[in-house]
């Protein structure tokens, strides 16, 4: 069960408009979500491999995304995005993107790889296919919602994509900061993505010119 | 057996109740995210992992294959847990551990055994080569790879892996006469040309040249030789098994292999006077396809088998073809056709008939993912014995929690 803990502190900084870098016309955010601390490193099962590869699979550190809720207008379509399958692992290992986003799953490695997902909000299975196939195998992800990519061949293999109704979010970095320029004016709902089971949300108000500074806190 | 029946249908209601939604999935990945451990840097790294299966088995007449059971159906609980090591780029090690009523399905009480464990060392990343010491799966044929419940599309074994000629080692046959007729009791007395995964103790090396994969193995014991005759306390090395294989990757959909392998079928004991005369030899020519959905395995083995005292050597021909569909993401079907025939024997230069049913059996299999940590396989196999004129139907099914 997901569970949504809302909790935040909320600063308006009269501040702001100096650290704005001059905008004029859009509002900002910036902020910190508390991220989970890593998980220990996967390794790789490869009992039955007569060649024995991928060694040591690197590590990546959890991040968050942060996205604002409201009713935007539509735009022109999304860009096309990819998530690679490289030395046996899914980078980036999460990914935001748009609804109507059209995601390309690379093979680069001299293997092959399996891209399915059994997720509600997204269901495909693209079978096996070689690193110098094209097109590349891609998916549209039209519906909002998480989407928890995997491999059926290498079981610790496994990414996010967070596929959000709203064109404006962000990934924070390694620490959990975020920062999101030219945001319209409103009230909004401002969410925060911290793992499977917690997504952290606030109302804001966001001024035009203004920098809002917000710091979500979980439970 | 209603029992049984009603244990099923209680694990599948709930399975499915809790294997519907997304958040049974987040679940057991957090699960397995825990079952990590990694030393400072991440070099050194563990990761428990597991299945949990539930077989059934409904058939007519005597229990098939290698299963020990007297009844007409047969329930079979089994825990797996491995352990994946890796330290540095170049150690890896691993090991199996099982709770269940017996290697090959059985009414026996449950037990817990050490199937599998193994050091590898990979001196380059590239994998051109791996040394390998333990007790671990056979290099011959492809059918290892996919042994295990989670990545298997059938519950049961090609007749290659799973049934048994007329010979046993745990006696020498009396005569070439003895051959001729159908064995006695369970199947599982008897031996197939490979039991299964042939996890006997040992060494190999393996590895790569280009477009070429190689390995090698020195093993306590034969292809054909059961279970409990694996672990080194059991067989020394008196007379231990080498075999190879050889296999051509043009591109990653195919690959073309050839294995061999010789060594001595008898078990340990007083019965077997001189184990060096019992001679097993196996050739086998394998192919797999795979692309996209699609999945093709074949495989052709022809198994020499010499008796002390017996003129000519016993050999079989066993082969089998694969196909394996992924209709929908969640949804696949499997499809096998089986084949064993074996020689003829003589008795002071007279035919006196085959050292075995002839046998055709085609398997069948549906597997559906609850999720991606739950699966269901139903099977159905029809068989054809074409001397004895038995012609029967033996269904299983498999429900499988991956952690």
């Amino acid at each position: 069960m997901l569970r949504f803990a809302v909790w935040a502190a909320l600063q308006l900084s009269f501040m702001g408009l100096l650290a704005d870098r001059g905008s004029t016309t859009g509002a900002t955010i910036e902020g910190t979500v508390p991220l989970p601390p890593s998980p220990a490193p996967a390794v790789m099962a490869k009992r039955y491999e007569i060649v024995s590869k991928g060694g040591i699979l690197s590590t990546i550190p959890p991040v968050g995304v942060v996205w604002l809720e409201g009713n935007f207008p539509e735009e022109g379509n999304p860009p096309v995005l990819q998530i690679v399958q490289k030395d046996f692992v899914f980078d980036p290992a999460l990914l935001p993107v748009r609804v109507g986003t059209v995601i390309e799953f690379p093979n680069e490695d001299d293997e092959y790889h399996n891209v399915f997902s059994y997720s509600p909000a997204k269901r495909f299975d693209l079978g096996r296919y070689m690193p110098e196939e094209r097109p590349i195998p891609s998916q549209v992800f039209d519906q909002a919602g998480m989407v928890t990519l995997r491999c059926d061949i290498h079981e610790h293999m496994r990414a996010i994509i967070l596929v959000i109704d709203s064109p404006y979010f962000v990934t924070t970095d390694t620490r959990g900061r975020f920062r999101m320029e030219e945001l319209p004016a409103g009230d909004y709902i401002l969410k925060a993505w911290i793992n499977s089971r917690e997504t952290l949300e606030i109302p804001v108000r966001l001024e035009s010119g203004k920098t809002l500074q917000v710091t979500f806190t979980g439970d | 057996m209603r029992p049984a029946r009603t244990f099923w249908l209680v694990l599948l209601g709930t399975v499915s109740s809790l294997a519907g939604g997304q958040s049974f999935d987040a679940f057991m990945d957090r699960l397995s995210e825990n079952l990590r451990l990694a030393g400072k840097e991440g070099q050194m790294r563990l990761h428990l992992s597991g299945t949990v299966d539930l077989e059934g088995y409904r058939y007519e007449g005597p229990a098939p294959g290698l299963i020990r059971n007297d009844d007409e159906t047969l329930l079979q609980p089994r825990l797996s847990v491995f352990l994946d090591a890796q330290a540095g780029p170049r150690w890896y090690g691993f090991a199996q551990v099982r709770v269940d009523q017996g290697f090959d399905p059985s009414n026996a009480d449950l037990e817990i055994r050490l199937d599998e464990y193994a050091l590898r060392f990979t001196p380059w990343e590239d994998g051109r080569l791996s040394l390998q010491a333990g007790q671990f799966a056979t290099v011959v044929g492809q059918w290892v790879h996919r042994h295990l419940s989670w990545h298997n599309g059938f519950i049961t074994a090609p007749l290659l892996y799973e049934n048994p000629t007329r010979l046993s080692d745990l006696r020498p046959p009396y005569s070439e006469y003895s051959l001729t007729y159908p064995y006695d009791g369970y199947g599982y007395y008897y031996n197939p040309v490979i039991w299964g995964p042939g996890y006997a103790r040992g060494i190999s090396a393996s590895g790569h040249w280009k477009q070429l994969e190689w390995a090698l193995e020195l093993k306590n014991a034969s292809l054909s030789s059961r279970p409990e005759y694996w672990p080194v306390t059991r067989t020394g090395f008196q007379h231990p098994t080498v075999s190879g294989r050889l296999a051509w990757r043009p591109d990653l959909r195919w690959t073309f292999g050839l294995s061999a392998s010789e060594g001595s079928w008898a078990g340990p004991g007083e019965r077997f006077e001189d184990p060096g005369q019992y001679r097993q030899q196996v050739f086998l020519a394998d192919f797999s396809y795979a692309h996209r959905h699609l999945q093709l395995w074949g495989e052709y083995a022809v198994a020499r088998f010499s008796v002390a005292g017996f003129g000519e050597d016993l050999e079989t021909r066993v082969w089998f073809i694969e196909a394996r569909y992924r209709i929908m993401p969640r949804l696949s079907a499997s499809l096998r056709w089986n084949e064993q025939r074996y020689s003829e024997l003589y008795y002071y230069g007279n035919e006196i008939g085959e050292w075995g049913s002839r046998l055709k059996r085609l398997d069948a299999a549906i597997n559906w993912r609850f999720n991606a940590h739950t699966q269901l396989v139903l099977e159905v196999d029809h068989y054809w014995a074409e001397e004895e004129g038995e012609d029967r139907f033996v269904f299983s099914g498999r429900l499988t929690l991956r952690f």
